[in-house]
């Protein structure tokens, strides 16, 4: 079976899953659908040749569904509260085919699939080995080519973690005086 | 025409973070549209009966048809910061949580109006 073939049941499934992530009204349920669609992602992403991805995103997924179970169990909330007014299922589909219509003249400038334009990459593939001394080619661009683009993930993911800590500190110490 | 379809995946994250009202379900719907973006910039740069961008020696470097790897790095990059943003989200949902007693973003709004 053909890489494509695969490949379409796999985004199907991803597709499929993540609608049930958003109809479903248990939380929980919800938040592991998300991870399973994630889950679905790695596997894909083996398909597509790119078992860096494939690890990262496998570990990153588990982290995510982690946090979000941590917070589901820390606020207490398992279900979402019915509202009056939902949109129909009739409306949701509309959206989803209007949506995909306007993307269509996306497609006649984007290259066919399975045919890259590889105009930057040509270099990275030739000389990457040579310049760079690794044989993973995703590393040499990371860490070589693209090494400020590594530094700007690390000031993000620095800024991200700062932030949450500033917010969980300050509700610690909230907690304290309203007790004492 | 597996770009389509993940773009159908960016579809469902667009119409979740406008139609949800739960916090919780709102990030869920920011990570279905990270998922979505992830898998088509991959698809984008994917060489028919392309091989990993690995060198070994058993890679005959003659016939070499590799994967381009620029856009897998960028996704390396993309995927960690996406659950960084998520992490942030979560620690304000659970401030939100503490402030208003609610995760819900109209009873939010019809509290402290």
């Amino acid at each position: 079976m053909p890489v494509e073939g695969w490949l379409y049941f796999i985004v199907s499934f991803m597709i499929f899953a993540s609608i049930i992530a958003l109809e479903l009204k248990d939380l929980l349920s919800s938040v592991v659908s998300v991870g399973v669609t994630g889950l679905a992602l790695a596997v894909a992403f083996i398909f597509l040749q790119a078992p860096d991805l494939a690890l990262v995103q496998f570990v990153y997924e588990i982290i995510s569904v982690i946090i979000l179970i941590m917070l589901l169990k820390a606020t207490g909330e398992r279900l979402e509260k019915e509202k009056e007014g939902r949109l129909s299922l009739s409306f949701k589909l509309l959206f989803l085919v209007l949506i995909s219509i306007m993307v269509i003249p996306l497609f006649s400038v984007l290259p066919e699939f399975g045919k890259p334009l590889l105009d930057v990459s040509k270099k990275y593939l030739a000389n990457g080995a040579t310049e760079t001394g690794s044989a993973n080619l995703v590393t040499s661009v990371i860490l070589d080519y693209r090494a400020y683009d590594t530094l700007g993930e690390a000031t993000v993911i620095f800024v991200s973690i700062l932030g949450a800590v500033t917010l969980l500190s300050k509700r610690k110490k909230h907690e304290g005086d309203s007790n004492g | 025409m597996i770009q389509y379809f993940s773009i159908m995946l960016i579809a469902i994250g667009i119409y979740g973070l406008l139609s949800q009202k739960n916090l919780v379900k709102l990030i869920v719907s920011l990570n279905i549209m990270e998922l979505g973006v992830n898998i088509f910039i991959i698809s984008i740069g994917y060489v028919a009966d392309g091989k990993v961008p690995i060198l070994s020696p058993i890679v005959n470097k003659s016939s070499m048809n590799f994967v381009d790897p620029l856009p897998q790095a960028l996704v390396l990059t993309a995927i960690v910061i996406g659950v960084g943003v998520t992490a942030l989200a979560l620690s304000l949902v659970l401030k939100v949580k503490e402030s208003y007693g609610t995760i819900e973003l109209d009873e939010i709004r019809g509290d402290n109006a």
